[in-house]
């Protein structure tokens, strides 16, 4: 549930780390992170490498993140995996984010 | 807010008092010295002290007396008492503890210690304090919140007209979690004898998820009485939510249409489990997968509600579920699974129910464990006899006598091109007659017409398909296909619609054209071609419902006389 985030050599992408379970003990978290910039200034790209469980409202965060993200580009979702891919697949979101395996 | 921490000292030799008192005040207290329990009786309420330091005895009481008094009149939350005493017996240091003290301290007494236990007293009792009004704060939120519950659950069981839920051929089971139910299930047939069904599952639980369901379900069933099907209705449900819901806020759902002859299921499924569909046939089941995103979340310009046809034979059965199903837990933190479910439907045999049988396994898979998700299922049968399907009278408006009163009037609309790509103008039409009119009681009849031939301009004249198309129920599917395909492509054409009405004795007479820029078509043809087998109604409906039907030839215009009386039964 701990987010990590670092920002791309150029500046211009802010990468969250999920850990754990995403859900909505992380949303103070997850909000503070990308909030750091203001709305519509960086893309965005979401890692849930090490993230194990999603639920509706991780799925609601990354709908605001997507929200308040740059929308000259999609918010990239990498490396979701089992159940959370899963989820993903099932709610359609590869139409509404760039998901990288 | 850094006031100064007041104690209140208690002891009836006053160098000690002096003494102590010095001390903390020289440590950032603030002291009041008493000698008598009736004087600390007096001075405790006004002066409010965060800890009482006191002689065990004192000469009008004892400490042990005077604590007691004090505390019991103070309530809650308590403070602190310390006690001095000469003595260490272990009988007194058990009543200090007895009456409510926190600590005690020997005389004579060492500086230090006194202050680092006055100290650490306080910090304990602030420790309490907050936890103690927290404590408070929580039971009011949890008051507040079981209150919203039951408003909710008042307001959700007002939602759902029950009574528009039989039709024969439905079964549906709705089992909530918490008092109110975060899933939807609705269904109602329009005037012509379709069935729309919805199921769906809100974000959230409690009164969060309600307030999608207001507009969701008023939308639904308004939109389904006029006559409109389920994609445009879950169009204007995904505006009216993506407006009204926060970001992050959505439905998952899945959308059906049935056609009126029971046999073609159109279907929208957005973020929801697969559908069910096992064939009579062979027993096989298939899974009809969700293509859409939740319900809430596009812009209307961006939202698709292209559906997805399934064709039926009698027998053939749906199911659709919320996630609750799948996702139900055992004691052991197990998932029931998607798997186990179709393997439910797959494995039970004919003649038995599948629908008890689901619940019956997920039962027994729970083995009593608490279910932390709503479980909503829809079951929809094909029958064999669609002509003979039970719909329930939904309660009639009724007429405004002036209205029925026969008058004059005219009404023409020209569609072109991109109207008719975007627009279905059945509804409205069906609508204005009724309301200038006040011809309820020959909605249904009147939207059979209207929809005959707005099917005749559109289908036959404008798109140029093929009625022969229509005739087997294979290939209604490839129909429909090709229809969609050539209605997305339409670039040219155009259906022009004249009403008029007049009024006779003890009624009126209806006359209405339609016009389209079709090539025309054989009507004897299609005539034939549609009374050998029971396809959408055909152009002898038409004769059936109007007093006269002429074709004009090359066959792009079409006249009808539509005669009703005052008081006229359907």
């Amino acid at each position: 549930m701990a987010i990590n985030s670092s920002l791309s050599a150029d500046g211009k992408t802010m990468t969250l780390h999920v850990n754990g379970r995403f859900d909505f003990s992380c949303h103070q978290g997850f909000v503070a992170a990308y909030k750091e910039y203001p709305k519509g200034d960086k893309y965005y790209v979401v890692d849930l490498k090490n993230a194990d469980h999603l639920d509706s409202s991780a799925m609601g965060m990354l709908l605001q993140l997507r929200d308040y993200s740059n929308k000259e580009e999609q918010v990239k979702i990498r490396h979701p995996h089992d159940g959370v891919s899963e989820v993903l697949k099932i709610a359609n979101f590869d139409k509404l984010f760039t998901i990288e395996a | 807010m850094s006031s100064k921490r007041r104690i209140l000292i208690v002891d009836d030799d006053k160098v000690v008092c002096h003494y102590v008192a010095g001390l903390l005040q020289s440590n950032g207290y603030q002291v009041m010295s008493v000698n008598t329990g009736e004087e600390a009786m007096a001075q405790w309420r006004s002066y409010r002290p965060c800890l009482m330091l006191l002689d065990v005895f004192l000469p009008d009481t004892t400490g042990y007396a005077l604590t007691r008094s004090i505390l019991e009149a103070m309530g809650e939350p308590k403070i602190p008492v310390i006690f001095f005493t000469g003595l260490s017996d272990e009988q007194v240091i058990n009543k200090c503890f007895d009456v409510g003290g926190d600590d005690f301290l020997s005389k004579p007494i060492n500086d230090n210690e006194l202050v680092v236990r006055v100290r650490a007293a306080i910090d304990r009792s602030d420790d309490y304090k907050s936890q103690y009004e927290q404590r408070n704060e929580l039971a009011y939120h949890r008051d507040n919140v079981l209150r919203e519950h039951e408003i909710a659950e008042k307001l959700f069981s007002n939602l759902m007209r029950s009574d528009q839920l039989d039709f024969a051929g439905v079964r549906y089971s709705l089992t909530s979690m918490s008092i109110f139910n975060g899933d939807l299930l609705l269904v109602m047939g329009t005037p012509d004898g379709r069935i729309n069904m919805l199921v769906g599952d809100f974000t959230g639980h409690g009164l969060s998820a309600a307030i999608g369901s207001l507009p969701a379900s008023e939308i639904f069933y308004a939109m389904t009485a006029k006559g409109f099907g389920i994609a445009d209705i879950l169009t204007e449900i995904n505006r009216r939510l993506r407006s009204l819901l926060p970001v992050g806020m959505f439905l998952a759902a899945c959308g059906i249409e049935i056609s009126k002859e029971g046999s073609v299921a159109r279907v929208w499924a957005g973020a929801i489990p697969d559908m069910l569909v096992r064939r009579v046939a062979d027993g096989s089941v298939e899974r009809v997968a969700a293509k859409h995103v939740a319900i809430g979340i596009l812009e209307p310009d961006e939202f698709s509600a292209v559906l997805e046809i399934v064709t039926l034979n009698p027998g053939d059965k749906l199911y659709v579920f919320t996630d609750g199903m799948p996702e139900s837990e055992n004691a052991a933190g197990e998932m029931f699974g998607f798997h186990a479910l179709m393997q439910v439907v797959e494995s039970t045999a004919e003649g038995e129910e599948i629908f008890d049988e689901i619940y019956h396994q997920l039962d027994e898979f729970r083995a009593g464990h608490e279910q932390s998700d709503d479980l909503t299922l829809l079951e929809y049968t094909c029958l064999d006899q669609p002509g003979m399907r039970l719909i329930k009278q939904q309660p009639e408006q009724r007429a405004n006598p002036l209205s029925s009163i026969g008058t004059e009037w005219y009404l023409r609309i020209n569609l072109e091109a991109d109207a008719i790509r975007r627009f279905d103008p059945r509804p409205v039409l069906a609508q204005i007659t009724m309301d200038i009119q006040g011809l309820y009681e020959h909605r249904e009849r009147l939207f059979r017409v209207f929809e005959e031939l707005y099917t005749n301009a559109l289908d036959y004249g404008v798109l140029g398909l093929d009625a022969g198309m229509k005739s087997s129920p294979d290939r209604h599917a490839d129909y429909l296909a090709e229809k969609d395909r050539r209605l997305s492509a339409l670039s040219e054409g155009s259906i022009v619609i004249d009403i008029q009405h007049y009024p006779v004795k003890n009624g009126g007479l209806l006359n209405i054209v339609f016009e389209d820029s079709g090539q025309g078509f054989d009507y004897e043809a299609v005539k034939a071609a549609n009374t050998t087998t029971d396809a959408v109604g055909g152009l002898g409906l038409l004769e059936d419902l109007c007093e006269e039907v002429r074709v004009h030839p090359p066959g792009n215009e079409v006249r009808v006389s539509y005669r009703w009386t005052m008081n006229s039964q359907v």
